[in-house]
């Protein structure tokens, strides 16, 4: 894995979220627009998210995605 | 010249949130998507790490401080926000009334009769109140 913060297990690539930062309603809307291929864990304060079946690059494009959704997130 | 940490193609910015609120990061972040992926981490209670990587050829030295100003630009846009809020209040309330007068006879109509309001409540309260026996 390339990028520094992704991680690779049996699940598929691990993305770790912190959810002060993007928001627990942030991170539900994703997973509903995902759809399937999407696992969601919670460990502590990170949701962590594995991407079964996909590209290293196509977890890096969520992250504008992601972002969008915490901006505009109702706090 | 700062040097920040740079690992695969990304450059790590540390933001304190003391100094920029997370909203600053935020729109600071918005605003960069055009041209570089953004992953927001937290590395301490008061510390919020940026990760940013260029969609397209760029030096991440130039990038990472470019993010350093744009944070900047938007933290003196949130502080501003924060200390003008009763001026611009103020100045849109006139806005308002100038615009259409018979507002400010409807606002002062509710004023009195809040006052009004407010003065019975008390009375009640006053009247509500047991009497103590005074020594004989």
């Amino acid at each position: 894995m390339s990028t520094p913060f992704l991680k690779k297990d049996k699940t598929g690539i691990c993305l770790k979220l912190h959810t002060a930062l993007y928001g627990h309603d942030a991170i539900e809307q994703f997973r509903g627009a995902y759809g399937d291929g999407l696992t969601f864990v919670r460990r502590g304060a990170y949701w962590i998210l594995s991407f079964a079946d996909a590209l290293e690059e196509d977890v890096v494009d969520s992250l504008d995605s992601l972002l969008v959704l915490s901006r505009n997130r109702k706090k | 010249m700062k040097k920040f940490i740079k690992a695969d193609g990304w450059v790590k910015v540390p933001v304190q949130t003391k100094a920029y609120p997370l909203q600053a990061i935020y729109s600071a972040g918005y605003v960069f998507m055009d041209k570089a992926y953004l992953y927001l981490d937290l590395e301490a209670k008061d510390k919020v790490v940026v990760w940013l990587k260029p969609k397209a050829k760029a030096d991440l030295d130039k990038l990472a401080m470019e993010f350093c100003q744009e944070l900047l630009n938007y933290a003196h846009y949130f502080s501003s926000l924060k200390v003008n809020a009763e001026s611009t209040k103020l100045l849109l309330q006139r806005a308002l009334f100038s615009a259409a007068p018979s507002m400010v006879k409807e606002a002062e109509e509710k004023e009195i009769q809040d006052l009004i309001k407010e003065l019975e409540q008390e009375e009640e309260k006053e009247n509500r109140k047991p009497v103590k026996k005074g020594k004989k």
